[in-house]
């Protein structure tokens, strides 16, 4: 094996908000994200808040279950109030998030009933406790040959971990154990720059092995970021091929990735759908999907998002008039 | 495997995306000019045309496009839509082809310079969103252009293509389809297509002789405030192990929109294949409201 070179090393203060960075400007923003598969109970945990012009919070949390269609809850505020000690322990329209242990755990607690104005879903309310501890450091975008792109973020980490909670869906109560990812980011994100991009996300049980890619097509050429992360050692990736099986709403029910690092090393994916939703941000749809997973053959657990115009996919999917 | 017949018209399945195509081009880069031919016909024998000559930034010196034309069982040996003509004389190796209209008139002869190449033969194969099976072809060209009562006779490299099946421009996220030639023995196509999230590659390269399909394709391309592209280095891999160069500057470009959806900018360019001076045609294809992002990106910031 090739020893990878040194990697970005951040600082416990890149887990608190990057004000000089993303309080102002075209775009500017800060974001964190959580997200907790788990595919045997066909369920998908993802948490996401965002703060944008410095001074607009906004937060997504919802639960996937096995129809696309039919979101188990979903509560989305794009005017949400902040309160706390900076990103250290603080609560973004009753999100509440600790981050104890700095670039290693996130401790995130949720409670809503239907009745409260901002969720939908088949479930009568939500409530969430998880704790994420991540399974390395963190790894920065910068680290890839392709970098950051300035329209996504100054800069940008992101983090496989093994994710413990429970979650009580209306009279439904899941205790679970598995394994998730989280990302951080500061600096501007234009969304208009991307054309689709697949953001894929896996890792064994036991954590001795994980991956996180992203394949974007802008501007008409691909880029690629991401690690692979197998026996400790963590190495940005060098090149990545995933195809996706779309069904006929394009939602993806299956996906093949076969990945190497800058080490040399190989890694395969393969998932298949247990539970999702999909998100619309501005113009796009997200599809967030948690799968069951396999990892050079090895059981494993992914979230993987597809992101697509919807003016495209409305004209795939709806008859012509 | 093409046969002769291929080079006139196929049975198409009625549809709303049924439709065959037949694509020639001559750039004139010591005119300024770039003439762009664009025939097609669907399945309920309608037919149209676009025949441009332009400069630089969509200067349309000539300009003429019909569509719904009943051309009955007329077949690509004898053509004529509007004031535009074609006859496939040599099936799959040369045809005649012109246009007469207000100020402007061509008379253009193709002689292909190797075999036609297919869609089909190459390992992504010719997605059934853009055609039952296309082929791609670089041609010797001569002939005269009369614009504006001036007279340019030309003899020259071209390109040309044929395609039958089903065209439903909507799938497409967006391509490159670029032809290029330096002189007779050294010429390319390919096409990048993004679609469904997915990329592939078509196309050849026909270099000592040897016609070698499109393995792997590497681009980076410019672009001005309008998102129309400048310029383009493109690096590509063949079956026969060959690696094939290529660069392209700008000095034509013609703009349309094609489906609901997508706006395609037909550049004219000079440039080189492995240091050899070419002739390179460079479509790029984009979603209208991506290309409207990128242009408002680079005027305003937005």
């Amino acid at each position: 094996m090739t020893a990878t070179r040194e990697l970005t090393r951040f600082t416990p203060d890149d887990d608190l908000l990057h004000d000089e960075i993303s309080r102002s400007g075209p775009h500017a923003r800060e974001s964190l994200l959580l997200t907790a598969p788990i595919p045997e109970e066909q369920l998908l945990v993802f948490l996401y808040l965002w703060r944008e012009g410095g001074d607009r919070w906004g937060r997504f949390v919802f639960v996937g279950g096995p129809e696309m269609d039919t979101p188990l809850f979903v509560s989305h505020s794009d005017d949400a109030t902040f309160s706390g000690n900076d990103l250290r322990d603080f609560t973004v329209g009753g999100l509440h998030w600790r981050q104890p242990e700095p670039l290693r755990v996130a401790e995130v607690d949720f409670s809503e009933r239907s009745a409260s104005g901002t969720s939908v879903g088949t479930a009568q309310g939500l409530a969430l406790s998880v704790r994420f501890e991540g399974i390395h450091e963190p790894f920065s975008w910068h680290d890839n040959a392709d970098g950051c792109p300035d329209w996504v973020a100054h800069n940008r980490y992101e983090q496989s971990g093994l994710t413990r909670g429970v979650l009580t869906l209306g009279e439904r109560r899941v205790e679970f154990t598995g394994a998730g990812h989280r990302d951080h980011s500061w600096g501007s994100r234009n969304w208009n720059m991307l054309q689709h991009w697949k953001w894929m996300n896996a890792a064994t049980p036991d954590g001795t092995a994980s991956l996180h890619a992203m394949i974007m097509s802008v501007k008409g050429e691909t880029l690629v970021n991401g690690y692979l992360n197998r026996d400790g050692l963590v190495s940005p990736i060098a090149s990545a091929h995933a195809r996706a099986t779309l069904d006929e709403r394009m939602y993806h029910r299956a996906l093949s990735g076969r990945f190497t690092d800058e080490a040399g090393r190989e890694m395969t994916l393969e998932c298949e759908y247990a539970a999702g939703w999909s998100m619309p941000i501005q113009h796009l749809l997200l599809n967030e999907i948690g799968m069951t997973a396999t990892l050079d053959g090895h059981p494993a657990v992914a979230h993987v998002e597809l992101g697509w115009p919807a003016d495209y996919v409305r004209a795939l999917t709806e008859p012509s008039a | 495997m093409l046969e002769p017949k291929d080079d006139l018209r196929h049975r198409l399945a009625p549809g709303p995306h049924a439709r065959e195509s037949l694509f020639y081009n001559v750039l004139l880069p010591r005119e300024g000019l770039m003439i762009f031919v664009y025939t097609w016909v669907d399945a309920e024998n309608r037919a149209g045309h676009l025949f441009a000559v332009v400069g630089d930034d969509d200067e349309r010196l000539a300009f003429s496009a019909v569509d719904g034309v009943s051309v009955g069982d007329r077949d690509f040996d004898d053509w004529v839509v509007g004031g535009m003509w074609l006859r496939h004389t040599d099936l799959v190796r040369s045809g005649s082809l012109g246009f007469s209209g207000t100020s402007v008139s061509l008379r253009a002869d193709f002689r292909g310079t190797h075999e036609a190449f297919d869609y089909a033969s190459n390992e992504d194969g010719c997605p059934a969103f853009i055609a039952d099976n296309r082929f791609e072809q670089s041609a010797r060209v001569t002939g005269e252009l009369v614009l504006g009562g001036r007279r340019i006779p030309f003899d020259t490299t071209g390109h040309r293509d044929h395609s039958w099946g089903t065209r439903d421009w909507d799938t497409l996220q967006d391509w490159k389809w670029i032809s290029g030639q330096a002189g007779d023995g050294l010429s390319l196509n390919v096409m990048q297509l993004h679609a469904r999230g997915e990329t592939t590659r078509h196309g050849y390269v026909y270099r000592d002789g040897t016609l070698a399909a499109v393995v792997d394709v590497r681009t980076r391309a410019e672009y001005d405030e309008r998102w129309w592209q400048t310029r383009l280095r493109m690096t590509v891999r063949d079956s026969a192990g060959r690696r094939t160069s290529l660069t392209a500057r700008r000095y034509a470009l013609l703009r349309f929109d094609a489906g609901d959806r997508l706006t395609l900018h037909e550049a004219g360019c000079t440039g080189t294949i492995d240091a050899r001076p070419a002739l390179v045609h460079f479509e790029a294809g984009w979603d209208r409201s991506y290309a409207q992002a990128q242009a408002r990106r680079l005027t305003d910031g937005a």
